[in-house]
């Protein structure tokens, strides 16, 4: 199966001090790869070197097989990869209406008119808020704000989606409910996803495979049934152990 | 091709941007350097008499003296109104900060007015000391503003973990002060630049200052703009020591002075309650006293009855370039400050040349303007109004870089990070992004810069055009033989101006977005 993204001996570094090391992976079409570590691991970092959003020192990033970053420098910059990330803090543009959240990232891509119009109601529809079109985002619920990032990542029918620990901020019911809605959403649209985590439970009803990425380093990589618990007291100890029970 | 544009967008913008940026500030201050190396030692053998050095030190000392006592004021009471329980905080803040936006000459005239009232003798004020008390009150509203807005930003755990321990004082005294110190120092950097600059009112209280006998050899019997532009170079060696002191001590910390939080409890300042709120009354009373001056004087002869008269196209051409050099300032601002954020090389270049023509003596980016613009090739633009928007822009665009930069800085990168993924080039994210959710920061810096334009008149007097003269020219040059009445008025017609715009600033401002 073809590679959507592909990453391979990425390395980058902040100040001088190297946050990623020799990093490779890959996300196929259909497939969902969780990136999981602890916090300051570099999984935020190795999903802004694939938007293109740093520049990584060493190594490739490749989008359907172009490469997007090699060699210290920016082949393709982050509006010409055609990729979608739901943030961490969602990053919904808080003067532009549900629905001109939508719209703005049509126009970007060149719909225009009734086909973005419709478009944006029929996603509208699909996420469940076709009634909050006028509502500004500060006027929604959270559950409903992840709807509407979830709804602007996947309108324009990207490469790839990435996750930045998207269910981060919520609490334990609303969570379930949307990992359920994501799941169901993914399968659908059979758009490959990376999705970076430190929660065992979001990667066990997501992803397909698992990399665990520690200080840096991406110390395994597999189905989730494969992966072995690291040494006790490590993050993929733990990690493993959750993922088990 | 459409990538290749999209790719280029940013480029060119920051081209233009930075070509804008060194026509209006950097060729000022380039051809003065280049007019100081072509005439060396020329020019410069004036600068061996001792009685300039003696009046530069004097100028020097007075504009010490007044950032001593504008941070003596401006620190307590910006701790006051920014973060104690003083009643009718936010009403005296306003009434303290008030006369930063009158052109402190007219303060000068209104204090003058009020002594004169008062039947007390004018000796105080015709002296030195009258200068520096004038200009402190003047301009200490810098440092209050800058301390308070640092205050207000500073996270609220940080305090609360102080006053778990400690008491309201100590933890001012420890936590919050040191917190706000980049901005006391840039509050203390910009008023010493203002003292120094000031024109109208050691002039008017008979005090002889360095930046005086710069600008008396731009006009009258002293003619000898070629002595002046040698005068210029001290001022501007101080210009850029200035800028180097805030690169030090302020660094980064300068697009981190206002931290828009919640409002927070005040801390009860118990038994200092009365004192606290006795200081921040007197000296808000004290700053906004001559505009009390300015009224009786212009009532006492029916001067708002002719005032009409004398204005002339003076209040137009006040408005019309304070409106021009804020919207060329603008535009500006929204580059460089989008640079800046983005700690981009190029953006830290422009707002330092940017600051150095700021903090350079009015009189030094004065003389740079006319050296560099007064030659036949661009006499177009130098015998027409048009050099007056050129200047305001060239020393006033700072204001509106740093205040968009701030405003910027507020909303988390990923907002615009998240157009960019979305395939969004840089002119969609910036004029559907950036500029909208910043419009209130971007009003604030419009409002800011052309209420500078507005009170200036260090500068505009080295050359307005003929027949084109600022009002607040106006009212200088008429102060010397004119009605005093008419004087008076005048200064009230050009007060009620900046009161209007800063009053449909507020008001613009506070218009409510359901976002």
């Amino acid at each position: 199966m073809r590679a959507s993204i592909e990453v391979e001996s990425l390395g980058v570094a902040y100040a001088g001090r190297e946050v990623l090391h020799d990093v490779s992976l890959s996300v196929s079409e259909g497939e969902v790869l969780a990136v999981a570590g602890a916090s300051g691991s570099g999984k935020s970092t190795l999903l802004r070197a694939v938007l293109g959003l740093i520049v990584p020192r060493r190594g490739f990033v490749r989008i359907e097989g172009r490469v997007a970053s090699g060699e210290g420098r920016l082949r393709l910059p982050p509006e010409e990869r055609n990729l979608a990330m739901v943030f961490q803090d969602l990053a919904l543009w808080p003067h532009l209406t549900v629905s001109g959240n939508l719209e703005f990232v049509l126009a970007a891509k060149g719909v225009s008119g009734e086909a973005m119009r419709k478009k944006t109601r029929d996603w509208l529809d699909r996420v469940g808020l076709a009634d909050r079109g006028r509502a500004y985002p500060g006027e929604l619920s959270g559950g409903e704000q992840q709807r509407v990032a979830l709804a602007r990542a996947l309108i324009y029918e990207p490469t790839a989606l990435l996750l930045d620990e998207p269910f981060a901020s919520l609490d334990v019911a609303l969570k379930e409910q949307l990992i359920a809605f994501v799941h169901e959403l993914l399968a659908e649209r059979q758009v490959p996803t990376l999705l970076v985590t430190h929660d065992p439970d979001e990667a066990g009803a997501l992803a397909d495979r698992v990399a665990i990425l520690e200080e840096g380093t991406l110390s395994q990589i597999g189905p989730v049934e494969t992966l072995a618990p690291g040494p006790r007291g490590s993050f993929a100890e733990a990690f493993v152990r959750k993922l088990s029970n | 091709m459409r990538a290749k544009w999209t790719r280029l967008q940013k480029p060119l913008l920051l081209l233009g941007a930075a070509v804008a940026v060194a026509v209006l500030a950097g060729s000022p201050l380039l051809a003065l350097v280049t007019e100081l190396v072509r005439t060396g030692a020329e020019s410069l053998g004036l600068l061996t008499r001792p009685v300039l050095w003696a009046l530069l030190l004097r100028t020097l000392a007075n504009a010490l003296g007044v950032t001593v006592a504008s941070v003596l004021i401006g620190v307590p009471l910006g701790y006051i109104f920014a973060r104690t329980d003083v009643p009718g905080r936010r009403l005296l803040w306003l009434v303290h900060t008030f006369p930063l936006f009158v052109p402190p000459f007219l303060l000068a005239l209104g204090w003058f007015y009020l002594f004169d009232l008062g039947g007390i003798g004018e000796g105080v004020l015709f002296s030195d000391t009258g200068v520096v008390v004038v200009l402190t009150l003047a301009l200490a509203p810098v440092v209050t503003a800058l301390t308070a807005v640092a205050l207000a930003g500073i996270d609220p755990s940080l305090e609360e973990a102080a006053r778990v321990v400690a008491s309201p004082l100590r933890t001012a005294w420890g936590v919050l002060l040191p917190a706000a110190r980049p901005a006391v120092v840039l509050g203390g950097l910009i008023v010493f630049s203002l003292a120094v600059s000031e024109l109208g009112v050691p002039l008017f209280l008979g005090s002889r200052t360095y930046t005086e006998s710069v600008f008396s050899r731009l006009g009258g019997i002293a003619y000898a703009p070629g002595e002046a532009v040698a005068l210029a170079a001290p001022l501007l060696a101080i210009g850029i020591l200035l800028v180097s002191l805030e690169r030090h001590f302020v660094g980064r910390h300068r697009f981190k002075l206002v931290g828009l939080r919640e409002p927070r409890r005040p801390l009860p300042l118990g038994k200092w309650r009365p004192a606290a709120t006795a200081l921040a009354v007197v000296l808000a009373v004290a700053a906004t006293a001559p505009l009390v001056g300015l009224a009786w004087r212009a009532m006492l002869g029916s001067g708002l009855v002719k005032v009409g008269s004398w204005l002339g196209g003076s209040l137009w051409t006040s408005l019309e370039t304070a409106v021009a050099a804020a919207a060329v300032s603008l535009v500006i601002a929204c580059l460089v400050g989008h640079a800046l954020v983005e700690n981009l090389a190029v953006g830290r270049v422009l707002d330092a040349l940017l600051f150095l023509a700021f903090l350079t003596p009015a009189a030094v980016l004065g003389v740079g303007l006319i050296t560099a613009w007064n030659r036949p090739e661009t006499w177009w633009l130098y015998r027409g109004w048009a050099i007056l928007v050129v200047a305001g822009a060239a020393r006033y665009a700072i204001i509106a870089v740093r205040t968009a930069t701030v405003a910027f800085a507020q909303s988390s990168p990923r907002l615009e990070e998240a157009g960019q993924v979305a395939g969004a080039g840089f002119v969609r994210r910036l004029f559907l992004l950036v500029i909208p959710m910043h419009w209130r920061g971007l009003v604030l810096a419009f409002v800011l810069t052309l209420v500078f334009c507005l009170r200036d008149l260090d500068m505009f007097i080295l050359f307005y055009p003929p027949g084109r003269e600022p009002l607040m020219v106006r009212i200088f040059t008429l102060e010397a033989n004119g009605p005093p009445e008419i004087v008076a008025a005048l200064a009230l017609v050009q007060i009620l101006v900046v009161a209007t715009v800063l009053a449909t600033g507020g008001l613009v401002l506070s218009w409510r977005r359901n976002w």
